[in-house]
């Protein structure tokens, strides 16, 4: 943002650098307010037009904080109040930007007190590009005004990321769950209402202990805490007899275990719970096998708990699998051997040392597979039958016939608990307990083989979980191709890809008339502009973390990690609530789309550039500013290029998950802009098993091509000796 | 060469960090174009120090003077210092002659007469010849070069030099360090060193800062023949 350019002072020959920053902001906010269209829809015209002879007074003061602004920029760079000037002024456009919009509705006045400035007749609808562009611009304004305060070491770049990082996170992520807490707490016309939400809050289909006390079924909340707590603990058990096998074992096909682990992520949630009805489902192939075979009658067993469960562990072992190599390979072999040379069994040292010091690890990845299996919602949408849980309650509760926002809000008040329950756990509990033995120091020891016993219950459990996955995976790729898995049909035809994906050359070039190609271009457009973005603020945000010095460094950390922790269907209700009506209406829009993808995997981003950042020694950055660099320069020069792994890694990430997500998006599609997971949960809920498939198995292979390209267009870091370089001909001065 | 030496003051400059005292109450001066030496055991305050005259680190209290302005509150890409890191620094991606003019290119300068004016300062590490080599592929007697040369090409006021030999094997440090003294006479440069080497202190400096728990212990004038 600072843009420092150099011009000769001819006495000294010392550099002066004049800063274009404020005065070009001053002029796109202008540009902005005279000549950007203000609102969204419906009404036309700048803001200063339409308070001119549209008798909306109230966009007028705006120009206020401009004009100070204006005058604190001319003031000498050595006062004291030039920055507070700026800053006061930047503060005061911002803040009556959003009082106004929020101040006055859709039909006029919502704040009634807002009456003392002036009558206000006529409502006024959402923002749009003129709104938004002025939100921005005097968040910068306001960055740069606090920078010259001397604050962030007068460094108006820094100032600059972190308050528009802060601003967005606190208007995408915060500012939606206020309005979901607030919305539990209100009746229908919005007015505080305790009872009411005590009664939803205490709600018997909520609590209930039904399933124990007599034959009706238990509260949503202890069906969530269930499922939780066994997909957490199984994942785990899983994931930890895969990763000894892996590394503790002589296992000969170790490097397929990993293959097997990539898949899950690129598979969009609910497509391992189709194939699994595929084969347990009523007319499902294992059940009527059982049934001609041992006359086992068929039966719904697999919807509810049994289903959702062994879903969630399909996909969630791998996960779990990747958490515990890291685990175990942070356990020191030399520890082992110490162990043994004291005359240990191999029982007793896996006893006494190696299962100590893995327990954190283990325990920790308990916390994290119970977290994703409460966030869940593509699972047991598709398997739960009667077996409701928070996440998908919370869906039925808005879409549908209930329609009770009140509602929703309550069970993603619930939700939200439990998480951040388990994370706030997660910090107390396990922040202090954890062993590191991985040192700077090579260790020279080889780890201890597992004892017989625990060797053998490895095998006896991952091998016949990695077979039944592979299987699994095995009817996806031909469920598409074959005329009705649904019911044991191989007969091969490519009639499904037709219905779905069919391409005509007419005499107008090429029609795109298979069904799902809509939602398959908005997917793949909507995922391409959040990737780029997602891992631009990510990084950013990594890099302010991780090498800047400023007050409130650590809270502004936390929050940009919060989103993390809030599950998709909360985020997908509090998008809803929040953003339906002005001043920021965006529901319905393909932004929302972005924005929502975008600031749920801008987490990721920071964890991985703050991983890479510290693989980076600081001396670098350091060497940078002493040679006169800015920060901004030192970023694009510097850390960009030598942040390429984690930028790949990033950019994967976030278009595979945008991909695939289904949770919150479900709630934010439009006929309009509809996403390929919402449009292959429809083909599900019809029982279209076939198309489902057939659309998945595309997906896959889709991302796995883009993954390729992304990694040969970013390239590799070029670090290393380089070959058929002519300065390796030249004779080196060794 | 224009390098405008300036002389370093030190006016009871202290740094904290949280409860711990890193620098305590220090002052001294550095008179223009003579090399001085900060000399002590690991955790006396000497690097601590070395950085508050870049301003990679801000003093807590007290005045930093460059060339008798007050730089106390300015930061590091503000000042005229230049640095050689410990480990050098140098930027992995890119090659040495781009290493060397990078401080000129973000300065606003462009990319060709920028990599004119490096190559003057590598030939004067003698470093000519190896301009498109990466850090990577260089011995560490000469990527301690080009963190000079990158070092020298802004013509700072004042040079300062983080332990510079301790990378290097034992034959190698007498050479360098004789090619510093050589380098900071001939072009009059101003410069600060850092070394726990008591001996390495006494070969190459005009005076010796000695530091002990963040205070200066004893300063030496030496006479060279």
């Amino acid at each position: 943002m600072a843009i420092p350019v150099p011009a000769l002072a001819a006495s000294t020959g010392r550099r002066v650098r004049f800063n274009f920053t404020i005065p070009v902001l001053l002029a796109i906010a202008a540009l902005a307010l005279l000549a950007t269209p203000w609102y969204g829809e419906r009404i036309e015209g700048s803001a200063l037009a339409l308070a001119w002879n549209g008798g909306r007074w109230w966009l007028a003061p705006t120009v206020l904080g401009w004009l100070v602004v204006l005058v604190g920029w001319r003031m000498p760079t050595d006062s004291v109040w030039r920055g507070r000037v700026i800053t006061a002024g930047a503060l005061f456009g911002l803040v009556w930007v959003l009082l106004q919009g929020f101040a006055v509705g859709m039909r006029g006045l919502d704040w009634a007190w807002f009456a003392i400035f002036g009558p206000v007749r006529d409502g006024q609808p959402g923002l749009g590009a003129g709104g938004f562009l002025t939100l921005g611009v005097f968040t910068l304004l306001l960055s740069q005004g606090i920078a010259a305060m001397g604050k962030f070491r007068g460094d108006g770049f820094i100032s600059g990321a972190v308050w528009s990082i802060g601003l967005l996170v606190g208007l995408f992520v915060f500012f939606p769950v206020a309005r979901v807490l607030v919305s539990a707490f209100t009746n229908q016309s919005g007015e505080l209402d305790l009872a009411l939400a005590w009664e939803r809050l205490t709600a018997s289909d909520i609590w209930g202990l039904g399933c124990l006390i007599s034959g009706t079924s238990c509260g949503v909340a202890w069906n969530s805490l269930l499922l939780a707590v066994l997909a957490g603990v199984l994942s785990t058990l899983l994931g930890l007899a895969f990763a000894l096998l892996a590394l503790r074992s002589g296992f000969r096909w170790r490097r397929s275990l990993q293959v097997l682990s990539i898949l899950p992520i690129i598979t969009p949630p609910f497509v391992i719970a189709l194939a699994i009805i595929v084969l347990f489902g009523r007319t499902g192939m294992v059940t009527v096998w059982l049934e001609t075979w041992f006359g086992i009658e068929p039966s719904r067993w697999i919807y509810g708990l049994p289903g959702v469960l062994i879903s969630q562990l399909l996909s969630q072992t791998p996960l779990a699998f990747l958490i515990m190599l890291g685990v175990i390979q942070g356990v020191s072999p030399t520890l082992e051997e110490a162990s043994q040379t004291l005359r240990a069994t191999h029982w007793y040292t896996f006893k006494t040392v190696t299962w100590p010091l893995l327990r954190p690890g283990v325990a920790n990845t308990c916390l994290l597979g119970f977290v994703e299996s409460l966030a869940d919602f593509g699972n047991p949408l598709v398997l739960g039958g009667n077996f409701e849980v928070l996440s998908t309650k919370i869906f039925f509760a808005v879409a549908g016939a209930q329609n009770d926002p009140g509602r929703a809000a309550i069970l993603a008040l619930i939700l939200l608990v439990f998480t951040l329950g388990a994370f706030w756990l997660q910090q107390r509990w396990l922040g202090k307990a954890s062993y590191v033995t991985v040192t700077g120091k090579g260790d020279a020891g080889l780890p201890t083989p597992l004892p017989k016993r625990v060797s053998a219950l490895c095998y006896a459990t991952a091998l016949p979980w990695a077979f039944f996955t592979a299987a699994l995976y095995l009817l996806i790729l031909i469920g598409g191709f074959v005329l009705d898995i649904g019911r044991g049909d191989f007969a091969p035809t490519l009639a499904h890809f037709r219905t779905g994906f069919l391409v005509e050359w007419g005499e107008r070039g090429v029609n795109w008339t298979g069904s799902a190609w809509d939602s398959f271009f908005t997917t793949v457009v909507v995922s391409a502009i959040a990737a780029p973005l997602t891992t631009a603020i990510g990084l950013l945000t990594a890099y302010v973390v991780a090498r800047q010095q400023f007050a409130g460094r650590r809270s502004f950390e936390f929050m940009t990690m919060l989103s993390f922790a809030i599950p998709g269907t909360v985020i997908g209700i509090a998008y809803i609530v929040a953003f339906n009506v002005p001043p920021f209406e965006l529901t319905g829009t393909g932004l929302i789309l972005v924005i929502c993808f975008v600031f749920r995997n801008m987490p990721v981003g920071v964890r991985a550039g703050m991983a890479a950042l510290s693989q980076l020694d600081k001396s670098l950055d350091e060497a940078s500013l002493t040679l006169r660099a800015g920060s901004a320069y030192t970023l694009r020069r510097i850390i960009l290029p030598l942040l390429r792994p984690a930028i790949v890694a990033t950019l994967v990430f976030s278009f595979v998950h945008a991909m695939t997500a289904v949770s919150a998006v479900i709630f934010l599609v439009s006929a309009k802009y509809n996403m390929a997971t919402a449009y292959i949960v429809g083909r599900v809920e019809v029982g279209e098993y076939a198309l489902a498939i057939a659309y998945s198995t595309l997906l896959i292979i889709f991302m796995l091509l883009v993954i390729g390209l992304i990694k040969v267009g970013v390239g590799e870091r070029k670090l290393g000796r380089r070959s058929n370089n002519p300065g390796d001909l030249l004779p080196g001065a060794h | 060469m224009a390098v405008q030496a300036a002389n370093v003051v030190f006016e009871n400059v202290s740094k904290k960090f949280g409860d711990f005292t890193a620098v305590d109450s220090v002052s001294f001066t550095v008179e223009a174009g003579t090399l001085v030496t900060l000399l002590g055991p690991s955790g006396c305050g000497k690097t601590t120090t070395l950085r508050m005259i870049a301003g990679l680190d801000s003093a807590s209290g007290g005045r930093v003077l460059i060339g008798g302005k007050d730089v106390t509150r300015l930061a590091a890409s503000e000042r005229d210092v230049s640095m050689v890191f410990q480990s050098y620094a140098l930027f992995p991606h890119l090659n040495v002659i781009d290493n060397v003019a990078y401080g000129l290119q973000a300065g606003g300068m462009r990319k060709e007469p920028a990599r004119e004016q490096a190559r003057t300062k590598l030939a004067l590490v003698g470093l000519s010849e190896l301009e498109v080599r990466l850090p990577s592929e260089l011995s560490g007697g000469q990527q301690q070069r080009v963190a000079v040369a990158r070092a020298l090409v802004l013509e700072p006021q004042v040079l300062l030099f983080d332990e510079p030999l301790s990378n290097l094997d034992a034959k190698l440090r007498r050479k360098v360090r004789d090619d510093i003294r050589a380098l900071q006479q001939s072009l009059g440069l101003t410069v600060v060193y850092v070394t726990h080497d008591q001996s390495e202190a006494l070969a190459v400096s005009d005076r010796v800062i000695v530091m002990s728990n963040a205070r200066i212990a004893q300063i030496l004038s030496l006479i060279h023949i």
